[in-house]
């Protein structure tokens, strides 16, 4: 089916002259640290962390509604360390998600609910199915969909799922 | 925010296009065949091994080497619980110097574990190593012996029946060759000289090798032990069916007998197509590349055909407006036309839908309409409002009439879509000297509107 078009109210979105669209009502720490690279969507209460790591995300990325990105830990024996947290372009992030990943490639989809654990890869064209949790380090090969909590390879994305992200 | 891929991820599309062999299936999941000018599904192709990659390591090999490790990563190693992969962990440890007995060393220790189950190698006793690479060794396979000894076996049976079959064909063509030639009235002698140069013998067939050794039977059962009828099994150290199937060749009982495993490698395959054997989608060599070396995908070839939202459910016997957008995939625009199919047609089909009956215009795909602000209002094209409510570059979206011919399960309709096609592989072909062929193809599909509203 056609995505419907989504109206929203100007006033409750901060458009930046590359075409990023933040909500107002999302919470951005360490902006500094945190890189859009243009036309990408951030809707209202998502939490991305931008004060632990530097988080950068690719071109008409959308992050749904409650998504939290923080980036991932490693402890020392002086200290902790964060990674930092790489998304790349045109990848769809469903609501209520929880991403510590440490990469996420290009055209990917991740569904409602998911928890990706830390430092997991996931590369391109892959899907995540939703209500899935991602164990951390995990590497996700490209053109996977994985499902269920037990992350069990069910079946190839087809091979043109990078028109289909667009 | 809802979005179509659910409905991709579960297989459960809403427009299906018949494919040449009749099945319906979406049209992300077919293949377009530009020689043959058909539409190919997943059944009409046929799908060849490509090459090897472990999904943790990426780390590409060919079939043979594949096989030689049978299809396993020779560094990743996975959890014998829950089939994640295991990670390497270092911890610190103080020893004793040997040569200063009053002085410490620190040295890194390593182990294996999981991080979704919590397992590690030192629940089964395996001790650290010093380094985090190469010396995880796997536990020897008492039946390795038996079971090369076995598969030489049967090779050489195998080489044995292929060589009497080789035989038997030469010497049944070496009979028929000493036939008179009937024009003439000579023998052949060309063929026995040709013959003659081959080393053929006609012995008697190779024997396979006498010493094949045979299984032999126990007469003897070692009785069961006394624990299994006065112990109370503990489940929570007993393995389950699919943790030792994992490891056919040892298949531990006791969670304490599990070992790592080597993780599986995962195929990447091409696509050819049955008829005319050219490939249509051959990927990458690199496993970490999503890019395709060929890819005659459906979706870059035919128009690809969409229900757009916002149409009232369907009523028994009532006409509703149901709008569907069409897209032109390829840099050529086109012209399609839009005709209803019949229930005799294609099967399934509960409902009759009028799409608009002239030929409409799309625009070609452009990659630079994004950033183009100017629009030319020259080249525009003027449509009637009642029939394309909206154009942008390559895409319309189309006004139809749906009528539900059944009050009870799905409004299923069927349509059958006719465009221009320019075929650039005839050009090429001809290296650029004529102009790229084009084509009148079709294509029908089912699209399926959901229940009928009673």
């Amino acid at each position: 089916m056609e995505l419907s078009d989504v109206p929203y109210t100007r006033a409750d979105f901060i458009e930046t002259a590359s075409g990023n669209k933040v909500s107002r009502h999302s919470v951005l720490c360490g902006s500094q640290n945190i890189t859009l690279n243009g036309k990408t969507i951030i809707q209202r209460d998502c939490v991305i962390r931008g004060d632990l790591a530097n988080i950068g995300i690719g071109r008409h990325c959308v992050i749904d509604r409650g998504t939290v990105l923080r980036p991932s830990f490693k402890k020392f024996s002086k200290g902790v360390s964060f990674y930092p947290l790489h998304i790349g372009d045109h990848v769809f992030i469903e609501s209520d998600c929880v991403i510590s990943a440490g990469d996420i490639g290009s055209y990917c989809y991740i569904g409602r609910g998911a928890v990706i654990g830390r430092r997991c890869v996931i590369r391109e064209c892959s899907s995540i199915a939703e209500g899935c949790i991602v164990p951390p380090e995990t590497v996700i090969p490209p053109h996977t969909y994985f499902d269920g909590s037990t992350m069990v390879s069910v079946g190839d994305m087809p091979e043109c799922t990078k028109d289909l992200m667009i | 925010m809802t979005s179509f891929l659910p409905g991709l991820l579960k297989n459960n599309s809403v427009v299906n296009y018949r494919c040449s062999c009749s099945k319906l299936s979406p049209v992300y999941r077919q293949y377009f065949c530009r020689y043959c000018l058909c539409l190919r599904c997943w059944y009409c192709v046929s799908h060849e091994p490509d090459s090897f990659f472990c999904g943790n390591c990426l780390e590409s090999m060919p079939s043979t080497e594949a096989k030689m490790k049978r299809n396993r990563c020779g560094n990743c190693l996975c959890c014998p619980v829950c089939i994640h992969t295991l990670s390497v962990r270092a911890t610190s440890q103080t020893i004793r110097d040997a040569t200063d007995p009053t002085k410490n060393i620190t040295k890194k220790q390593y182990y294996l574990a999981c991080a979704q189950c919590r397992w590690t190698s030192r629940d089964i006793g395996m001790a650290d190593k010093p380094q985090s690479s190469g010396l995880w060794q796997d536990p020897e396979n008492q039946h390795l012996a038996r079971i090369e000894e076995l598969s030489e076996y049967y090779q050489s049976v195998a080489t044995a029946e292929r060589l009497e079959k080789e035989r038997k064909k030469v010497s049944v063509r070496r009979r028929s060759l000493t036939m008179y030639d009937r024009q003439t009235g000579r023998r052949r002698s060309s063929f026995m000289s040709s013959l003659s140069s081959l080393n053929l013998s006609l012995s008697p067939s190779v024997q396979p090798p006498v010493n094949a050794p045979a299984a032999s039977s126990l007469a003897d059962i070692t009785p069961l032990p006394e624990e299994f009828y006065t112990v109370a099994m503990e489940i929570g150290d007993s393995t389950t069916l699919l943790q030792r199937h994992a490891a056919p060749e040892r298949q531990p009982t006791s969670i304490r007998d599990l070992q790592p495993l080597h993780r599986q490698l995962v195929l990447r395959r091409n696509s050819r197509c049955r008829k005319c054997e050219h490939n249509l989608c051959k990927p990458d060599y690199v496993p970490s590349s999503s890019k395709f070396k060929i890819e005659l995908l459906a979706l870059h070839h035919v128009p690809e055909i969409k229900i757009v939202h916002g149409y009232n459910a369907i009523g028994y016997n009532t006409e509703e407006r149901v709008v569907l957008s069409v897209t032109n995939p390829s840099d050529q625009s086109t012209s399609i036309t839009l005709e209803p199919l019949s229930n005799r047609e294609l099967n399934d089909v509960t409902a009759t839908i009028i799409p608009p009956s002239l030929q409409l215009q799309i625009g070609a795909k452009d990659d630079m309409a994004e950033f183009d602000d100017v629009v030319d209002d020259e080249k525009a094209v003027k449509d009637d409002p009642d029939i394309v409510v909206f154009r942008k570059t390559n895409r319309i979206h189309v006004v139809t009439m749906v009528t539900a011919h059944k009050c009870t399960g799905d409004v299923i309709v069927a349509l059958r879509i006719s465009y221009n096609y320019t075929n650039t592989a005839t050009a090429l072909q001809n290296k650029g000297e004529s102009p790229p062929a084009v084509s009148q193809l079709e294509q029908s599909l089912i699209i399926n509107l959901g229940q009928v509203q009673v």
